[in-house]
This record gives structure tokens, C-alpha cells and sequence, in this order.
């Protein structure tokens, strides 16, 4: 693809004795929109905070547009950030908000006059200048940090979860507007979320967090369907993840034991022993209930409730391991207590890191 | 809703009693006692005639009055301005320091007002006297070759005044910076501001309520701090409070020392309505 825009180099960081960061390598391309996922403390607002230059990181490099800035002051940083919290100046209305930082680069009284209204009319607040930051509503405030960002041009643009305070309805539709603010743009943004919807929605290539660690970058596709991990199976893609040993391996496919009964899984590219441990993952809407199958599990419905469209069962293995189930539509001849087999298409299961 | 809202105000007046009994009685009781007193006639000897008069109100006008109002106003400005330069950073950092820091130096500023504020104002003697400890310290460093004689002078009194007051406006900042959201510094440092210029556009704008309040809290009281002018000042420096105080004791001038304090007090009114002005308009723009 195109140009690398910022390279993060074994970046470490820890706060007292937490180690936060534990070595974050990554590179970021021109006009991308990359999405750091993970759940809260995983590190992703640090590495953000790194990279605009908030925190210092205790090893490692970032090299922005072709020039290593670990040491840069964030005033001296080609980047912008949009904070959770929004931090609008309450001293401030919302045109000296947003031309704030063109006013610290002396640019004339009209420039940037002319410049607010411009990007106010982006952000379709038009006719707001005159407003306190304590008059607008949440979506508003948000808008206008937006705003005061990008006027700036910066070379990336990070947001840290900047969607998190707005109810579902407004988030739905921010996050279509930001992308194609994006995509207008060009700019090269840096995502934070802890909701992968948004993430899938939004992003050109997610990178997933755990711990401090990166589990997996890649398009949302990858992440989803070819999970590296089973953190990033479960969180992700809401998927099944249950253990398995490797019993023989046939020309096409791989059987796996789970308890005392038998599996299908596609065949690997790597060769596994027999007797090997393999975690799988499968999505819940991939589980077969009740059908013709080759290999199937018995278990027993543990479960069964509808929410948001799909109807969700939950089924206990004869080990005692639970997996779910899900369908669309609330027609399932199946209830609590009774007994079904269950299983997969050989395809749909995906062997992952533990 | 409304009516039963209506309903809870009847009796809600009656918990604001006590406070408006309290200002009523040791408020404005004795502030137009005050007023009253200072229109009436003295006594050859002691006390008042109940015959009006603007007399008191016309001596004011003295040039000997009215001089020492301008230095006392002068004095308060030289107080007030060091106390700032002083107090702010002073405020400001310890708002900055590790909890268990905060509180160990609050409990620091503390202990000193569990002693007297007169006898510690007699331990500035010992340091001003001649050879005191810092004749003695300065002579030691060879800074200076002989006393300096500072005590009984205005640099002392001014000195005396910073110590007094300058616990109240460390107080009135760091409660202030204390409330600090530095996100607000962070997005100032992030859009392209270096230090110094973050510091002044947002945390110094920010906290200035503060830094305003602690102006009121030290400007007034250094006007009429007299026992600070009789203790190190000696009968050099003489200021409205001492005026009013001798008046009253010395003097035993009552009506008149009564019209000294009213005009204080309305200077001190118009200087509150002032701060009041300052910081209620919601920005203070051209101040930067």
C-alpha cells in the first residue's frame, strides 16, 4: 500500500511497578484508519498518549513521517488528538476553541476566522462560534473537539475512545460521519475503542490489546474470521473457544477429541503431532444443532434466551464445557433441559493460540 | 409536581432563620450603630451628644487623613503584589505534590495559627532588631558590614504583613489548581502550545478566580492590620487601622473613629464589588 506514516519500535512503558506496555511494535500507513481494540487497562490510550507525545515511553522509538520524535515535546509533534473527555477550554467559546492552535501559529485574525467557519461547516455546526463549551450537548462538544483537531491538518489524528459518553443512536451515526470525515480528509487517524462493532465498522485494520501486548493486527475481516488468539476469537468475534486433542489426520481434515467424542477440523497448515492439545475457535452463529453431521457432540440445553434479534442457546458438553449457539429469528424447536447434538462444518472452526 | 414543590417551600424559610437572625443581630445591628455613631457629636470627655453632625466626615478630608489612606492603600498594593508572587507559586505547587506530600504540608501551614498571631508577630523583632539573627547572618556572610536597622521601618512592616496573610491566598490558589482538570493542559500542549504558553492561556486563566479571591482575602485585612504597623513599624508607619484604633483608645473620639471605619468599609465594599466584576464576566478578554 501506500507510505508509512509512523512506526512504533518495542515501545515499553510501566507505571510504579505495573508494566503497562511490554513492547509495541507496529507501523501505521498514510491514510489509514487503524482501530486499537482491547478492553479497558490494556494499554491502548498509553500507546495513544505515547504517540502524541503525553507519556515517554521507557524503551523504544516512535518515528513519525520518517523522523524519530520519542523525545519531541507533544507541542512539537505533527499530531492532534481528540480526548475522551473532550477538553474543551470552558474559558474559551467555540471559535477560540477550535482556532486555538492556529492562533499559537500567529496566523492573522481572518485566516483563522475564515478557517473556523470552514471547518465548523465540516463538522455541520455552523453558527456556532459564539457558543461556551458548557452550552452544548455532549454530541456538540464532541464535534467541536473534532473540529479543533483537524483544523490543524495534523499528520495523525487520535481519538481515545472519543464516541464512549454519546448513547447508542448518536455513536451509529458519528461513527459513519467520522469515516467519511476520513475519507475526506486523508488523514491518517488512530482509533481507540473498546467496542469491536465500531471497530469493524470503522477501521481500515484493527490492532488488538491485550495486557499490553498486540495479539493481532489486521483488517477487520482477518480479526474476525482468522483469529490469532483466543482473546482475540472471543472478543472479537464473540467466539467459542474449547480445547481439543489431535486423534488422527486424514487427507482433508484433522480429528480432534473432545472428551470422548470426535471432531472435525479443516487441515492445518502446520503439521501437529497426535496426542497434541489444539485450541478451537468457533462463532456462535457457525455452531450446527440437530443437524446431519458427520461428527457431533452430545449436550444439553442449558439455555435459551432472544435479545436484539437473535435467539441464544447454550449448550453443556458432556464435560461440562459450555458452548453457544445463536440464530437469527426466534423459531427454534429446541428448549431448556433436553438433549441435542451438536457441532460444526469442518471449515468454520479456527485453531488458535491459547 | 409543582404544588407539592410549592408545599415543601412554606417551611423551607424557616431553616434560613437562624443564619438571618445571627446577621441581623452581629451583622447590621451594630453596622448602623456604626453608621448612627459616626454622625453624632463627641464629648468633651468621654462618650457622645445625640446632636448630628458631618464633622468626623469632614476631617476625613484632612490632608493628614487622607494621606494615610493613600498609604495605607499603598502599603496593602506593595502587600498585595508580593503576596501574589509568592502565594501563587507557593498555592500552585503543593497543589502539584503527591497526596500524602499535600497533606503534611497543609498540616504545616496550619500549625502556626495554633499560636498566637501577635507573639509570633514579637518573634519578627528578634529578627529584625539591631544585631538581631539576620543583622547577625547577613554580617556573618559579610554581605552587610553593620546593622541594618529594620526593625520599625516599612520594608519590616511589609514583611510582617506577608507572613500574616499570605497563608490565605496559598489557600484561596491551591484550592484552585487543586481543581485543575489537566486534560485542559494536555489539549493546550497537544494543539501546539510549549509550557509556558499552556501555563498562561489555560491553567493561570483558569485558577485566576482563585488568585483573585486570595487578593480579596489579603488586600482588605492589610488595610487595617494595625497591630502589624504598631509591632514592627514602631509610630513610623501609621496606617487607617492604627488611626482608627488610637481614635477610639487615645483619642477617645468615638464618633470619629466610627466615620474612619465606615469609609473603610466602603472602600473595602467597592474593592469586593470590583473582584466580584472581575470574576463573574466569563472571560477577561485583552487580558492576554
Amino acid at each position: 500500500m501506500g507510505e508509512i506514516i509512523l512506526e512504533l519500535q518495542r515501545i515499553k512503558k510501566s507505571f510504579g511497578n505495573i508494566q503497562v506496555l511490554k513492547g509495541i511494535s507496529m507501523t501505521v500507513q498514510k491514510g489509514e484508519f487503524i482501530t486499537f481494540l482491547g478492553a479497558s487497562g490494556c494499554g491502548k490510550t498509553t500507546t495513544l498518549r505515547i504517540v502524541a507525545g503525553l507519556e515517554t515511553p521507557d524503551e523504544g522509538s516512535i518515528i513519525l513521517n520518517g523522523e524519530d520524535v520519542t523525545e519531541k515535546e507533544p507541542d512539537k509533534r505533527d499530531v492532534n488528538t481528540v480526548f475522551q473527555s473532550y477538553a474543551l477550554f470552558p474559558h474559551m467559546d467555540v471559535a477560540s476553541n477550535i482556532g486555538y492552535g492556529l492562533k499559537l501559529k500567529k496566523l492573522s485574525k481572518e485566516i483563522i476566522k475564515k478557517k473556523v467557519s470552514e471547518v465548523l461547516e465540516l463538522v455541520q455546526l455552523e453558527g456556532f462560534e459564539k457558543r461556551r463549551p458548557a452550552e452544548l450537548s455532549g454530541g456538540q462538544k464532541q464535534r467541536v473537539a473534532i473540529a479543533r483537531a483537524i483544523i490543524n491538518n495534523p499528520k495523525i489524528l487520535l481519538l481515545d475512545e472519543p464516541l464512549g459518553a454519546l448513547d447508542l443512536q448518536l455513536r451509529r451515526q458519528m461513527q459513519l460521519e467520522l469515516k467519511k470525515l476520513q475519507k475526506k480528509l486523508g488523514i491518517t487517524f488512530i482509533y481507540i475503542t473498546h467496542d469491536q462493532e465500531e471497530a469493524i465498522n470503522m477501521s481500515d485494520r484493527i490492532a488488538v490489546m491485550k495486557d499490553g501486548i498486540l495479539e493481532q493486527i489486521g483488517t477487520p475481516d482477518e480479526v474476525y474470521h482468522t483469529p490469532f488468539t483466543s482473546y482475540v476469537a472471543k472478543f472479537v468475534g464473540n467466539a467459542n473457544v474449547i480445547d481439543a486433542t489431535v486423534t488422527s489426520i486424514e487427507e482433508d481434515k484433522m480429528i480432534a477429541a473432545i472428551g470422548n467424542d470426535s471432531i472435525a477440523v479443516k487441515k492445518p497448515e502446520r503439521v501437529y503431532d497426535i496426542g497434541e492439545t489444539i485450541t478451537l475457535a468457533v462463532r456462535s452463529e457457525n455452531i450446527l444443532v440437530n443437524e446431519e453431521m458427520e461428527y457431533s457432540l452430545p449436550s444439553k440445553v442449558l439455555e435459551k434466551s432472544f435479545a436484539g434479534g437473535l435467539l441464544r442457546m447454550v449448550f453443556q458438553l458432556e464435560n461440562k464445557e459450555e458452548l453457544v449457539a445463536s440464530r437469527h429469528g426466534i423459531n427454534f424447536n429446541i428448549h431448556m433441559g433436553d438433549s441435542a447434538r451438536i457441532g460444526w462444518n469442518k471449515d468454520s472452526a479456527v485453531i488458535v493460540k491459547k | 409536581m409543582r404544588r407539592k414543590r410549592k408545599k415543601q417551600n412554606k417551611f423551607l424559610w424557616l431553616t434560613l432563620v437562624p443564619i438571618y437572625l445571627f446577621t441581623f443581630l452581629f451583622v447590621f445591628i451594630p453596622f448602623i450603630y456604626l453608621v448612627v455613631l459616626s454622625f453624632l457629636t463627641r464629648a468633651e470627655i468621654w462618650g457622645t451628644v445625640n446632636r448630628f453632625t458631618t464633622v468626623n466626615y469632614l476631617r476625613i478630608l484632612e490632608p493628614l487623613y487622607c494621606n494615610t489612606f493613600l498609604s495605607s492603600l499603598q502599603l496593602a498594593l506593595t502587600v498585595t503584589f508580593f503576596i501574589i508572587l509568592s502565594g501563587y507559586p507557593f498555592g500552585y505547587f503543593m497543589a502539584k505534590l503527591p497526596k500524602n506530600w499535600k497533606s503534611r504540608m497543609m498540616m504545616l501551614l496550619m500549625i502556626p495559627f495554633w499560636t498566637s498571631g501577635l507573639i509570633r508577630l514579637y518573634g519578627w523583632i528578634i529578627v529584625f532588631r539591631s544585631n538581631g539573627t539576620l543583622d547577625r547572618i547577613l554580617m556573618g556572610l559579610h554581605i552587610t558590614a553593620k546593622p541594618l536597622k529594620l526593625l520599625y521601618s516599612y520594608p519590616a512592616v511589609v514583611v510582617g504583613m506577608i507572613y500574616v496573610l499570605v497563608p490565605f491566598m496559598i489557600l484561596a490558589v491551591y484550592s484552585s489548581v487543586e481543581k485543575m482538570d489537566w486534560t485542559l493542559v494536555e489539549a493546550a500542549r497537544d494543539l501546539g502550545a510549549g509550557r509556558i504558553k499552556a501555563f498562561i492561556t489555560v491553567t493561570f486563566r483558569l485558577t485566576l478566580p482563585g488568585l483573585l479571591s486570595g487578593v480579596v482575602l489579603t488586600f482588605i485585612p492589610s488595610m487595617g492590620l494595625f497591630f502589624v504597623a504598631d509591632i514592627l513599624g514602631g509610630n513610623k508607619i501609621v496606617l487607617v487601622g492604627n488611626v482608627i484604633q488610637e481614635q477610639l483608645t487615645k483619642g477617645r473620639n468615638l464618633p470619629f473613629a466610627a466615620a474612619l471605619s465606615v469609609i473603610l468599609m466602603i472602600l473595602t465594599s467597592l474593592i469586593i464589588g470590583l473582584y466580584r466584576k472581575l470574576a463573574d464576566t466569563k472571560e477577561l478578554e485583552g487580558l492576554f
